[in-house]
């Protein structure tokens, strides 16, 4: 339970002259569901995208059990067992939600009834299996954050990335969400999730990493980081962490 | 001969500058690539060639005429075709202005035959000698006058009500709708000013080239190579582009070969976006 | 009627009912012209049937596939006058040669998207006809004659009868039938539609982008390719204008978008309208004055863009689901 399965050190993100990341680094245990927290504009989605390959790093290492996975190209992250979502959904408009988990579901079943059915069981545990023959591009977002969860499951991550997909949920669904999540942390897959609602995330979380401005000013269990002067700072203001 | 070389680009880029400023303007107000953009400019070069011949107009005086004719002209192709197709999916849009420029191409051929014309003798003739260079007067009054609309259409879009509505809407259009501006007609009108532009660089063009309706395919490519090549949505990119074409056009043609010049600057082009997708001067994703 | 119309095999009636009249066509239909017109036909539902593994499922639209038609072309007529190549031979040598070069141009040129990527295959394809134009190597602007050879099917010349060129382009049409009926049913078919709806998520899910997107244009300019062979044949001389001329480029694309794009279907009614309609008001104009003819063909063009941007599958669509859910 205890082995590291992503490492990432000293990482590095620049765009042009705005820097995103600022030596960042981690270790991600096994088994484990960290939650990434951070203002707006922190950084996350950018670390998420480092880590997954769709923007290149500036400086750094990432590594994934051992293997040095800086700078794979997406397809290649993915194959290897590490899936995420997007912040801004990105699904396949025009194929169906059936299609769209199907073409997940073929990085395992060359066949297409083979990837039809796996696709229809990863439907069912996200809870979308009655939207199969709709059109993905006609979905409520709910339902939309839903499906991206599923495409990536049927994938069989090992690390699953998740970023905001609770973000404009009801109460009743991101409790859902949430047991979805523990359930995957049943079945051994390592999680991590990026929310805004803390208290959506917080009672499930093992780990929390806090970024502000591209830095990583806090790790911790969740308690710790609720009590680090610096993570009531950047949340509150300077004000509000003085007078405490 | 080399400096010689380079001031006939440069004449020769300002004019394709103008042609890939109206294409720009009316990408950037209503996403659409003018396929048909050449065709205008082929459809001025006519109409200045019949004011020199029944009118006995220059063409450069003529040029303010072309500049209406093209303006309304514009204004009725974007009523009847280009306000219905605007919404519709990326190929019927890019299918739409292709069969508009197919139409006018060969209206051309079947009005006017596809031989080549030219006028005679322009008012502005002759050469100019400074130094070791030599500068063909007709060019470079087309250059002028060139940059001189190319300025107006720049003032009147950064100074006057109408133009600070083409911007905003440029920059966002949702936004520009909440601000209340209507966008239909601003589009209409930007489609007529874009087409204006590739008038007026017929109407100086007519001077010295060769009209034939098949130029408009050249024109055409030319001005999307350049706007493509400086980036979509950049204005400067335009220009940018279009300079360096007009360069390549005329060192290209001496130092290699003036057959190949042509396939040169497209070569030139796919190299670059070869290593910049977004264009030179374009930002954001492809 | 309306029972037979909804039947799940309907799909499969139309298309063996459609092959049986391919099959007897130039035997009921004697008239030279009308059997051009089918050659025509089945030409350019080849290439829009190609246009469309590109175009259709790939998202990758093109208005240079004229580029792959005259380099085919221009392959075969090379290998069989220079070398001695037999045609069928050639042919194929000629579409693979062609898909090698769809992919290592395709290479910079998939990077691109949408307006970029169009842009650059018109560029892509006026480069190969000025090339062609001034390759002293292969004529130049000249181009190539084939010789007249004696009439048989190994030599691809038939000269007292059109009926063995219909039958040998109605075979390749059917090739690229059947390809796009398998792709459509297959993981790479799957993937090619996950890149068209969005590269991001296609990436996400495990899709090696750059290699399914050269794959599509790779197949895509091999059965343009045979095209472009098939009228070397068919015609006896390549010559860069003739054989690189952008409105095939046009015309093609056309065909699929009138049918409608990302459907088997689609290329094939497109075809079917839009080339008879073109050769026949081009038999009936085509005499009195030049252009004209072509200008209606535009005028037509921007009519079919404005009133069915979906295309003539999108029509049909609407108007059968139309009727199953009226009582
Ligand atoms: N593609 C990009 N180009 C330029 N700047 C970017 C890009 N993506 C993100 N940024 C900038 O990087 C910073 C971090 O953004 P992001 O990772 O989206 O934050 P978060 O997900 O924590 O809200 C922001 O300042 C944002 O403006
Ligand atoms: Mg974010």
């Amino acid at each position: 339970m205890n082995t590291a399965i992503l490492q990432v050190e000293d990482l590095y993100k620049d765009f042009g002259g705005l820097r995103a990341l600022s030596g960042v680094s981690f270790t991600l245990k096994e088994g484990e569901i960290t939650a990434l927290i951070g203002p707006n504009g922190a950084g996350k989605t950018t670390l998420f995208n480092c880590i997954t390959g769709f923007t290149p790093v500036t400086k750094g290492k990432i590594l994934y059990r051992g293997k040095n996975i800086t700078n794979w190209p997406p397809h290649k992250v993915v194959r290897h067992g590490l899936a995420r979502t997007f912040q801004v959904v990105q699904i396949l408009d025009d194929m169906t939600v059936e299609e769209n988990v199907m073409v997940g579901a073929f990085l395992h079943e060359k066949t297409v009834q083979g990837a039809r059915l796996l696709a229809r069981k990863a439907l069912q545990q996200s809870g979308i299996d009655h939207y199969t023959e709709h059109l993905a591009g006609s979905l409520p977002i709910p339902a939309k954050k839903r499906l991206e969860i599923a495409m990536a499951l049927v994938t069989k991550p090992t690390l699953l990335m998740l970023d905001e997909s609770m973000a404009g949920l009801t109460p009743t669904e991101f409790r859902d969400v949430q047991e979805l999540i523990l359930n995957l942390k049943k079945e051994g897959v390592t999680l991590v999730v990026v929310e805004h609602v803390m208290e959506a995330i917080m009672p499930i979380c093992d780990r929390v990493l806090v970024l502000n401005l591209g830095v990583l000013i806090a790790q911790g269990t969740a308690k710790e980081v609720a009590e680090n002067p610096d993570v009531i700072k950047a949340y509150l203001g300077d004000k509000y962490a003085r007078n405490r | 001969m080399f400096i010689q070389l380079v001031v006939s680009g440069l004449l020769l880029g300002c004019i394709y500058s103008l042609i890939s400023m109206g294409l720009s303007l009316i990408w950037g107000v209503m996403g659409i690539v003018n396929f048909a953009h050449g065709a205008f400019v082929m459809l001025a070069m006519y109409a200045a060639y019949y004011g020199d011949q029944l009118l006995r107009i220059d063409p450069l005086l003529f040029t303010p005429v072309a500049i209406l004719l093209l303006f309304f002209l514009g204004v009725l192709v974007y009523q009847i075709i280009i306000q219905y197709v605007v919404d519709g999916p990326y190929v019927s849009r890019l299918l739409a202005t292709f069969g508009l420029g197919f139409f006018l191409i060969n209206m051309a051929q079947f009005l006017w035959s596809p031989n080549f014309r030219t006028i005679k003798e322009s008012m502005v003739h002759g050469v100019w000698k400074i130094g070791s260079v030599m500068i063909e007067l007709p060019k470079l009054a087309s250059s002028l006058g060139s940059i001189l609309v190319a300025a107006l259409v720049f003032l009147f879009i950064r100074k006057t009500r109408t133009g600070q509505a083409i911007q905003a809407i440029s920059a966002d259009k949702m936004g520009a709708a909440l601000m209340g501006i209507n966008l239909k007609r601003i589009a209409a009108f930007s489609f007529g000013l874009g087409i204006a532009c590739a008038g007026a660089a017929g109407s100086l063009l007519a001077t010295f080239y060769y009209i034939f309706p098949d130029v408009a395919s050249l024109f055409g490519l030319i001005a999307l190579v350049a706007v493509a090549l400086g980036g979509f949505g950049s204005v400067e990119g335009a220009f940018l582009g279009a300079l360096i074409l007009g360069l390549v056009e005329t060192l290209g043609g001496y130092y290699v070969d003036p057959n190949w010049k042509y396939a040169l600057m497209f070569l030139i082009y796919l190299g670059i976006v070869l290593i910049r997708p977004q264009g030179l001067l374009g930002r954001g994703k492809v | 009627m309306m029972e037979l119309v909804r039947h799940r095999r309907f799909p499969t009636f139309i298309l063996l009912f459609g092959l049986f009249i391919a099959l007897v066509f130039p035997w009921v239909v004697r008239d030279r012209f009308a059997q051009n017109t089918a050659i025509f036909v089945l030409m350019y539902g080849l290439m829009a049937q190609a246009w469309n593994i590109m175009g259709g499922y790939t998202g990758l639209i093109s208005v240079g596939q004229v580029a792959y038609f005259g380099i085919g072309a221009y392959t075969s007529a090379f290998l069989y006058t220079h070398f001695g190549i037999n045609p069928w031979i050639a042919l194929l040598i000629g579409g693979l040669i062609t898909a090698l070069f769809g992919v290592i141009a395709g290479y910079p040129v998939s990077k691109l998207r949408g307006r970029y990527f169009s842009i650059a295959t018109i560029a892509m394809a006026e480069v190969m006809r000025i090339s062609f134009s001034n390759w002293e190597y292969v004529g130049a602007a000249r181009g190539i004659q084939l010789p007249i050879e004696k009439e048989s099917l190994l030599t691809f010349q038939f000269h007292s009868s059109r009926l063995p060129y219909y039958y040998i382009i109605l075979f390749l049409f059917i090739v690229v039938n059947l390809v796009v009926y398998v792709l459509e049913r297959s993981r790479t078919g799957f993937y090619f539609r996950a890149i068209r709806d969005n590269e991001e998520a296609a990436a996400g899910l495990g899709i090696n982008r750059s290699f399914y997107k050269l794959l599509s244009i790779g197949i895509s300019a091999f059965f343009t390719a045979l095209a472009g062979s098939f009228l070397t044949q068919f015609s006896l001389y390549v010559e860069p204008d003739y054989v690189f001329a952008s409105s095939i480029s046009i015309t093609v694309a056309m065909v699929a978008v009138l049918g409608g794009i990302g459907s088997l279907g689609g290329p094939i009614l497109g075809a079917l309208v839009l080339i008879p309609l073109s050769e026949y008001t081009r038999a009936w104009l085509g005499k009195q004055g030049q252009g004209l003819d072509l200008m209606l063909y535009g005028a037509l063009i921007i009519v079919f863009c404005i009133l069915e941007p979906k295309g003539l599958m999108g029509l049909w669509k609407r108007i059968s689901t139309k009727k199953r859910t009226s009582p």
